[in-house]
């Protein structure tokens, strides 16, 4: 019971620092950047509660906020992101339901299923993300642009890295 | 009431989602200047806007008043147009270019919004950066002196009462210039204060107090209100109580004064050295 529980928190602290100390430095073309952290949002258990897993998702978002200064804008994203979470999963499942025991990941549920869920996900967070750091409606479809090819390269990061680091 | 409960405990994912979601934004908000700046000026163009609507109708209420402060205001004006022609210094010219012989000119613009009962006060006019306002104008009306313009949004401006505790007006007596510090205390609408008047100064109840214009921003000689006691509180000042001129509570038609020297007079005063 412990041991997942210090595991997870682990893994929580990792993501949170990679993405601020490594992938916040990366800038494709001025403003294409990765978010590299929401990962740790789509690789919960199927069967962590609603509360837990807003409330998680809530406070990465305020731990990448407050080493950003953008105190709230992640916060709010990830927040978006979990609620989507468990109505996407039900969407996707397979005809009689998630294994127990698995997670998910590419491993358990192969490259198209994570594609897809993955994709839809990242792209919510991105959208309530760059626009609350816009606040505005005017420039919506640059904002729009940003939104996509930064979701593009986040997933590509994400998916890349479930061959290296987060296999099972 | 049960029934109630029992929709928040089967919906409770929603209603935690939507608590944490308004949380994370009203962070956002208070935490980040350019989404704060966003944020207030959305909020103040609305609220502004409707209580535009609401003005418009209670102003039928007060035309008689209104009609009879600009009455008045007119036979001052006459009287003092009268007594300048009989003196003949009244020359009437035509100048071509207005703007660098003038000194002041006015914006006129109907309050609406106001508010007397509060420690910080602040009134909504319906002109704003689209008729020329600008913050730190003064703000005045026929009977004596409102306050200053804070902020402007396209068609609203937000000013600082002179009913504000955080508002400091540099005043004086009219008849023998003594300058002083005029505030609010904050307790009664009607009543100010004017501090730093030294005690030789020779005062009597009733006499006038003005407004100084070395801020440059409210213009010399505009009517603040009447001393009405005077008390030796130790220290080298009075502490001077005074009945304001202007009645904040039936405020309606308001002059914004635009300086047009006011920034040769900054810029000059900012090369002083501060040694």
């Amino acid at each position: 019971m412990i041991k997942p529980l210090l595991n997870n928190i682990f893994v929580f602290l990792f993501v949170g620092f990679l993405q601020i100390f490594a992938f916040n430095n990366i800038r494709f073309s001025g403003f294409v950047s990765p978010y590299f952290y929401v990962i740790f949002i789509l690789l919960m258990p199927f069967e962590t509660p609603g509360w837990i897993l807003l409330f998680t998702s809530f406070f990465l978002g305020l731990y990448i906020d407050i080493f950003t200064q953008t105190l709230g804008m992640h916060a709010a994203a990830c927040t978006f992101m979990a609620f989507l979470r468990p109505q996407l999963l039900k969407a996707f499942a397979p005809r009689d339901g998630y294994e127990p025991g698995t997670l998910p990941r590419i491993y358990y549920l192969g490259f198209t299923w994570f594609l897809k869920y993955s994709l839809i996900l990242i792209a919510a967070h991105h959208f309530v993300l760059f626009y609350v750091e816009m606040f505005r409606w005017t420039d919506f479809f640059y904002t729009f642009f940003r939104v996509i090819c930064s979701t593009i390269f986040s997933t590509l990061i994400i998916i890349l890295s479930q061959y290296f680091i987060f296999r099972k | 009431m049960r029934n109630l409960l029992r929709f928040i405990a089967k919906n409770q994912f929603i209603f935690l989602f939507l608590l944490i979601e308004i949380l994370s934004i009203s962070l956002v908000i208070r935490s980040n200047k350019y989404q704060q700046a966003k944020y207030v000026n959305a909020a103040q163009n609305i609220t502004g806007y409707i209580s535009q609507k609401k003005s418009k109708i209670l102003q039928y209420l007060y035309l008689k008043e209104i009609n009879q402060q600009l009455v008045s205001e007119n036979q001052n004006l006459k009287n003092e147009l009268e007594y300048y022609k009989n003196n003949n210094q009244f020359k009437p010219v035509v100048v071509e270019d207005t703007a660098h012989k003038q000194h002041y000119s006015y914006i006129i613009s109907k309050v609406v919004n106001n508010t007397v009962n509060k420690q910080y006060n602040f009134i909504t006019l319906d002109k704003g950066s689209a008729d020329g306002v600008k913050p730190e104008m003064a703000v005045i009306s026929s009977s004596g002196v409102v306050g200053i313009v804070e902020s402007v949004t396209e068609n609203y401006s937000l000013v600082i009462s002179v009913l504000n505790r955080n508002l400091k007006v540099s005043a004086k007596l009219k008849k023998n210039n003594y300058f002083g510090s005029f505030e609010w205390p904050g307790i009664n609408y009607r009543n100010g204060q004017l501090n730093e008047i030294p005690l030789h100064v020779i005062i009597k109840e009733g006499d006038t107090i003005v407004t100084s214009g070395f801020s440059a921003i409210f213009p010399e000689g505009i009517l603040l209100g009447y001393v009405t006691d005077f008390s030796d509180q130790g220290g080298n000042f009075f502490k001077i109580n005074i009945q304001l001129s202007n009645d904040f509570k039936n405020l309606n038609y308001v002059y914004i004064v635009n300086d047009y020297r006011k920034l040769e007079q900054q810029t000059l005063e900012s090369t002083q050295r501060h040694d």
